[in-house]
């Protein structure tokens, strides 16, 4: 009982600010912008094959099905966002020092994470949403366009589509875990772009030049989202021969890293006095 | 509206690491009258009322609302209602803010417009906080006390910032939840600036009691006293010294321990200086709460006369 009054509270405080909106705009443009514009580009370039060639332009590879990897921009670019999203929930309440009152309104602190966790979750899952409607719409426009083949007529796209649906809701998740880990919020915000644009990119390109590495860097968590989505750039432009996760381990991996950071979060910085 | 319930903190200590905010603490306040909980700044208030309300852990000692600590309250917000600092999401709407509270306490959204009514927000209600003056702020801070109508209201320095209508206005205020038997514990650093509010006084410096009573308890604690100015100071220094009489350096001249301003003033027409005010303290009350909490400025007598902190300080806060 406690907890969905909590739950309401969360989803009240994270629709009465400007920042799901925002977050959820710049997804859809920057989606948009990758999937269609690349999904023109590279359906030009399937379509075209002759004019492509002297451009210098490297081939795709020929087994590669365009679609799904199209879609799949939603979640293997747009992850930052549900990310961002849960990481501001938890550090706009240390900065604006709102716990305070959210702890007087319910002293339980667990459940007050709990909901924010649970909320994260959901609003991750509708940043997905979004995130795929822009992906599938443009990207399939394009695909279309040029005569090429959308996939939209088979279950295994609908599932990918579920999938990243999923892989955008345990974002946010780790979101919250990343917040209440490190609750300052310009650090947090730092460490999100840093590690998503930056580290994490670097070290799975890294990881893949040795095969020992390389199994160890599956478990990255870009690279575990990739393997639940089951499509994404990364995969084409693959770097060494190491089989990538199960779908569904790459989800379980997700989900420990959120539950994980959240607990720990929960045990240390959430529990400190509140001044 | 909720019964006053008595607030108990009994041997209440809060280290932080090797400083101790809170020492040793213990008192009562009652339900049915505004109680003053003052202190210099610094002097452990917001420590303690954060412990109170669970915020922040004790090292010792408890403090609790008739026996039950703020986290064991079945329903807190319908129990206590407690505006410790006016900070809120700037992005939020006021009426937003309420009703997340609203939410998370389980209490009917239709009680967001009343408070705001209330305190007298209404108009501004959905305006982004962000662009709220101090005065507002404090004001929204009191609204979200309300939600629950709780018998016991706790808060933290609720006057600081307002403008004088405002003031006027939270003296009702207070004196009216009091009147309708609950219980309202009000913190200040200043004890001119609640005295017309409070009937009972706790009063703690360096994290300890040293004060407990009502108002005019503390009036009698305090002789009254003769203030006297020249322009022309180590001269009248040295006329009362050769009268024998015992002063203070205050900010306005010297704070005599002398009941009669006659005496006062006859020492210095024996001294041949010129006076530039004599009159009686009116009220000891001020220099009665800084002799308490240890901050009166002739605790080192024969220093540089202008400087009084204290009053200096609380034209600072306004």
């Amino acid at each position: 009982m406690t907890f969905f009054r909590a739950l309401g509270a969360e989803f009240q405080k994270l629709l009465t600010t400007r920042m799901w909106w925002l977050l959820a705009i710049l997804l859809a443009a920057y989606v948009a912008f990758m999937a269609g514009g690349l999904g023109a580009l590279f359906s030009w370039l399937a379509a075209n094959p002759d004019a492509a060639a002297p451009s210098g332009g490297t081939p795709l590879p020929a087994d590669v099905e365009l679609a799904p990897l199209l879609y799949s921009f939603a979640s293997s670019i747009g992850y930052v966002f549900p990310l961002l999203l849960g990481a501001l929930a938890v550090t706009s309440e240390f900065r604006h020092k709102t716990l305070t009152p959210t702890f007087l309104a319910d002293p339980h602190r667990t459940v007050v994470l709990s909901a924010k966790l649970v909320s994260q979750f959901i609003a991750g899952a509708v940043l997905g949403v979004i995130g795929y409607a822009v992906s599938v719409g443009s990207a399939a426009a394009a695909l279309s366009g040029f005569g090429l083949e959308t996939g939209l007529d088979s279950s295994d796209t609908w599932a990918l589509i579920g999938r990243g649906i999923l892989a955008m809701a345990l974002w946010g998740g780790i979101g919250v875990g990343l917040g209440v880990l490190v609750t300052n919020q310009v650090a947090a915000v730092v460490i999100v772009i840093a590690f998503t644009q930056f580290l994490e990119p670097i070290l799975r390109f890294a990881a893949s030049l040795n095969d020992v590495t390389a199994a160890v860097g599956r478990y990255l968590p870009g690279a575990a989202s990739d393997a639940l989505v089951g499509a994404s750039f990364y995969t084409v432009a693959s770097f060494g021969g190491t089989e990538a996760l199960d779908w569904w381990q790459g989800g379980l991996v997700l989900l420990a890293i959120a539950l994980a950071t959240t607990a720990i979060g929960g045990a240390t910085t959430w529990r400190r006095d509140v001044s | 509206m909720a019964d006053g319930i008595p607030i108990e903190i009994t041997g209440l200590s809060k280290h932080f690491g090797a400083v101790t905010a809170v020492d040793d603490l213990s008192f009562t306040v009652e339900p049915g009258r505004v109680t003053g909980f003052l202190g210099p700044n610094g002097a452990g208030k917001t420590t303690t009322l954060r412990v109170l309300l669970g915020l922040v852990h004790a090292s010792s000692g408890t403090a609790t609302f008739g026996g039950t600590p703020y986290r064991a309250l079945p329903r807190p917000l319908e129990t206590v209602g407690a505006a410790l600092d006016a900070n809120f999401h700037p992005g939020r709407t006021a009426r937003n803010h309420l009703r997340v509270y609203a939410t998370a306490a389980g209490l009917p959204s239709a009680r967001v417009p009343v408070v705001l009514e209330q305190v007298g927000l209404a108009e501004f209600a959905d305006r982004r906080v962000g662009g709220y003056s101090l005065g507002m702020r404090q004001r929204l801070a009191l609204a979200y006390t309300l939600l629950g109508d709780p018998g016991v209201f706790v808060l933290d320095e609720p006057i600081n910032g307002l403008d004088p209508e405002g003031i006027r206005w939270i003296r009702v205020f207070l004196q009216t939840l009091a009147r309708e038997g609950r219980t309202v514990l009000v913190s200040s650093h200043l004890l001119s600036e609640v005295q017309q509010s409070v009937d009972e006084v706790v009063i703690i410096s360096r994290g300890r009691l040293v004060k407990r009573g009502t108002l005019a308890s503390l009036e009698l604690d305090s002789a009254p006293r003769t203030i006297v100015d020249s322009p022309d100071r180590a001269a009248l220094a040295t006329a009362l010294d050769d009268a024998g009489l015992e002063y203070d350096a205050g900010r306005s001249g010297f704070i005599v321990d002398e009941p009669d301003p006659a005496r006062v003033g006859h020492a210095a027409f024996v001294g041949g200086v010129e006076l530039s005010a004599l009159h009686r303290l009116k009220s000891g009350l001020e220099e009665s709460f800084l002799s308490l909490v240890g901050e009166e400025p002739g605790d080192e007598p024969g220093e540089a006369p202008p400087v009084d902190e204290a009053p200096s300080d609380e034209e600072g806060a306004r």
